[in-house]
């Protein structure tokens, strides 16, 4: 039985509109390219942020090497397109699979030791990826283009090869990405997995004395994260149409998708949507308007919203509404103690 | 007592810590439906010898034996999984969860599903008095209902036995009559315990038997009116005690 009232939330209203705009918004006439451009790349930040958030959030593990994934994730299923003819829609779900079983491998290495040393191989294994990539001319006798990397080349309109005059087959598959990767995550965080890696990142020993086995989840826990990391990282490079390793197996966005997740709310459902939404567009806006003249000031004006968001809302933007929720409640207390008295007095 | 089922047993058991022996040869072992005391200084090894029974630590040498098998150095998770559950010394709630998500995190172990794992949480704090505090987030919680829903926790992993490690240290004399009587109504729903108390009223009146350790020793053993007659155990340890009380 579905409730109506609970579904009439203000919450869900508002997704629900956001979401018909989102769909609505390719059709509108006015609508421009940059406008479906920008979007397409909002959306894809907000899967990317969501996917981070499961290992990040969840799971406690900072990565700062996350792009990784994203890296991997294209060029597997890019050199299959080009050297095996295998369609993007069935290659994106090998290239998860390897990075899933590249992270799998990471993971249990670094998760056997308590400390930030994920976090410290995350960005080793980055690095290791991009410099490898960077100077190899080939894998298993496949041409991967070193430096110069690899270009998708034009053979007409596919939806089988997943390419498309137009952005807007682009727009709606991040869209329908980002809207299963946030429900993906609203799962994992209502379930046994969910309550596990809570308790996991609270108190290690606790969790382990109650019957949660440690690395099992947090293996979990990443190797779903790595694995939609490089599902977004195969659609993106063919969004793209060339890929090359300094912008795919890149630390600025693997630095940019962790912030998002931190800004918006690490370890919440929304955090990482709202974190990306907001500044995906500000970054691009910053870019545009200052980009010419002033090259680095957009990256000091990002900086200090950063230090800004982290000194007066170390738990993200979404804590905001628990701190607004907390004042009315505090204000409607005190407007009860003041009846009370006033009444007394009478 | 003698026709009783062993369903815990120690063998030898010795843990060092570089130079430091914390327990040394501890042969123990433990009846089915039985509270069983340990009882001993600061330091004697009690904790230590409880994370090894609970798999938070591998003793250097020697066996544990649950039910006939042996579960020496498996790690905690699994230990849990076969039916020890314990308590900490140290409370250590999951702060960020209310008391509800707290036990559930323990009910998940044997319910799959989320509804059911919270109805029985529900259930299991509304039995140990804590059905008030079910939405308060572990962190806003004090120590007595702390201590409560760390049993409540280690009830809901659903184990055979439970190994209670100084619930009622920092509790008034209030407390510590419920928590006592909390006690005995576990080991009358079934539940085997061990018990950490440096409370000797609690220890006496409650345990079946009691383990007197020192330095990492066992030093005596036997009922409650055995062990307090013992001149080694008056001599290392109630006599210091019994001035306390």
């Amino acid at each position: 039985m579905i409730d109506k009232k609970k579904l009439l939330t203000p919450k869900n209203i508002l997704v629900t509109v956001v979401l018909l705009i989102l769909a609505l918004l390719p059709i509108f006439p006015t609508t421009g390219a940059y406008a479906i451009q920008l979007t397409c790349l909002t959306m894809l930040f907000i899967y990317w942020a969501s996917a981070y958030n499961i290992i990040g959030g969840f799971a406690g593990h900072t990565s700062l090497g996350h792009a990784c994934y994203v890296g991997i994730g294209a060029y597997v299923a890019v050199m299959l397109y080009l050297y095996g003819g295998i369609s993007p829609w069935i290659g994106m779900f090998i290239a998860g699979i390897v990075a899933a079983v590249i992270a799998g491998i990471i993971g249990y290495v670094t998760f056997h030791m308590r400390g930030s040393y994920y976090t410290l191989s995350s960005v080793a294994l980055l690095n290791c990826f991009r410099i490898a990539m960077a100077a190899s001319k080939e894998i298993f006798g496949f041409k991967t283009g070193g430096a110069v990397g690899l270009k998708i080349s034009w053979m007409g309109e596919s939806v089988s090869g997943m390419q498309f005059v137009s952005k807007v087959p682009f727009y709606y598959i991040f869209l329908v990405f980002m809207i299963l990767c946030v429900l993906l995550c609203w799962y994992i965080k209502n379930s046994k997995m969910g309550y596990y890696l809570a308790a996991i990142t609270t108190n290690q020993d606790a969790a382990s004395s109650l019957g949660v086995n440690i690395m099992q989840y947090k293996l979990m826990a990443l190797c779903s994260s790595a694995f939609l990391m490089a599902l977004g990282g195969a659609v993106y490079a063919f969004f793209l149409t060339s890929i090359d390793p300094l912008s795919m197996f890149n630390y600025d966005t693997s630095a940019r998708i962790m912030l998002m997740t931190v800004v918006g709310g690490l370890g919440t459902l929304w955090g990482p949507v709202l974190g990306a939404a907001l500044l995906v567009p500000l970054n691009e806006w910053m870019r545009a308007s200052f980009g010419a003249r002033l090259s680095g000031l957009s990256f000091v004006i990002y900086g200090i919203i950063l230090m800004l968001v982290v000194m007066f809302l170390p738990k993200g933007l979404v804590s905001l509404k628990d701190k607004y929720e907390k004042r009315r409640y505090e204000k409607q207390q005190a407007k009860e103690v003041a009846v009370k008295e006033a009444s007394v007095h009478e | 007592m003698s026709e009783q089922k062993e369903i815990l047993r120690t063998e030898h058991l010795t843990i060092k810590f570089g130079g430091l022996v914390a327990n040394n040869d501890v042969n123990i072992h433990l009846n089915e439906g039985e509270i069983l005391g340990l009882i001993g200084t600061n330091g004697a090894g009690k904790t230590t010898l409880f994370n090894m029974l609970a798999g938070a630590l591998k003793p250097t040498s020697g066996k544990i034996y649950y039910r006939g098998q042996d579960i020496t150095g498996k790690p905690a998770d699994k230990i849990c999984k076969m039916g020890i559950g314990r308590t900490y010394q140290v409370v250590q709630p999951f702060t960020s969860l209310t008391v509800e998500e707290n036990v559930m995190v323990g009910c998940l172990n044997r319910h799959r599903n989320i509804e059911r794992a919270r109805k029985r949480a529900d259930e299991i704090l509304e039995e140990l008095g804590l059905g008030k505090h079910i939405h308060t987030k572990g962190a806003n919680l004090g120590l007595p209902q702390l201590k409560r829903m760390e049993i409540a926790r280690a009830l809901a992993t659903e184990p055979d036995i439970i190994l209670l490690d100084e619930v009622m240290a920092g509790l008034n004399p209030t407390e510590c009559e419920e928590a006592m009587e909390l006690v005995l109504n576990l080991r009358k729903k079934g539940y085997t315990i061990i018990m950490i108390e440096h409370i000797m009223k609690a220890v006496m009146n409650v345990s079946d038997r009691i383990y007197v350790l020192n330095q990492g020793v066992v030093i005596a053993e036997g009922t409650p009116q055995e062990v307090s007659t013992n001149q080694e155990v008056i001599d290392s340890y109630l006599g210091g005690a019994k001035k306390k009380c």
